[in-house]
């Protein structure tokens, strides 16, 4: 049982791995032939209103100029990180107050 | 994005309001669904990858963000668990919260059939910096929260 796990969890890492090989060989391959392909997360980063800059910082004021925009970016970030890190807290908390990992059958099962 | 609060709070709502017709979505197996739910944005590791300077491999991690590469880490996820072919409908029933929200969004899209083609797919009603979403999100699942609280205590009252 354990053995099948370990083909299909190879299987399924390599499959991922070649998906990944493969957006990044084309990202790459069209971005230096000229076209432009957004990455999907990278918007995030330069697409904040200030209400999120309340939320994640101190700054109460965007400045204009591109060393101010960069450093706004990384001070959105903490606030993205921040977060990010409660919200995967939160679930872990929750999720162990449902679950338990046996390490004898090494399964997740159902806490009674 | 929709912030992890806001996938969080979908996630347990709708899983909650299934709860009401199908015992499959107990309580535990709502968080099954929430984790699928968070699957989509553990491409959110590429923050980590910036830090330390490999932003070269910042588009490596862009397919865990897309359903192909969501649903090859939900059957990773799925061998951890017994029952595997429960898991793995409500993890991918968590994958299609995310991506609902997701695609509501305008600014830049989600290629929804790669590998297949690189068309980037959105319908553009919501901002990604719009906080209306998750105050609406925190309300509906207040509402949820109580409608289930009420539900449970009368079924305690009448067994």
């Amino acid at each position: 049982m354990k053995f099948k796990r370990l083909i299909w969890g190879s299987i399924l890492i390599i499959a991922l791995f070649l998906l990944c090989y493969n957006y990044s060989f084309n990202y790459s391959y069209l971005s230096n032939h000229g076209y432009c392909m957004e990455s999907a997360t990278a918007g995030n980063y330069l697409n904040y209103s200030k209400n999120q800059f309340f939320i994640s910082s101190s700054i109460n004021e965007i400045y204009s100029d591109y060393f101010g925009f960069y450093d706004m970016k990384f001070r959105t970030l903490s606030g993205m990180i921040i977060r990010s890190l409660f919200g995967m807290i939160l679930f872990l908390l929750i999720f162990v107050r449902f679950w338990k990992f046996d390490v004898k059958k090494m399964i997740i099962i159902r806490r009674k | 994005m929709p912030d992890w609060i806001t996938h969080v709070l979908v996630a347990w709502t709708l899983a909650t309001i299934l709860g009401f017709r199908f015992k499959e979505f107990s309580q535990p197996n709502s968080v099954i669904v929430i984790l699928g739910a968070l699957i989509p944005d553990l491409v959110k590791i590429n923050i980590l990858l910036w830090q330390l300077g490999l932003m070269y491999y910042d588009n490596f991690v862009v397919p865990i963000h897309l359903p192909i590469g969501s649903l090859l880490i939900a059957g990773l996820i799925t061998l951890f668990f017994e029952k595997r072919k429960l898991i793995f409908s409500l993890l991918s029933i968590g994958i299609l919260t995310h991506y609902s929200l997701d695609l509501l969004l305008f600014g830049g899209g989600i290629e929804l059939l790669y590998p297949l083609n690189y068309i980037k797919w959105q319908i553009g009603i919501i901002s990604v910096t719009d906080f209306n979403i998750t105050l609406i999100s925190v309300v509906i699942a207040l509402v949820t929260y109580l409608i289930y609280k009420t539900v449970n205590n009368t079924k305690m009252v009448f067994s």
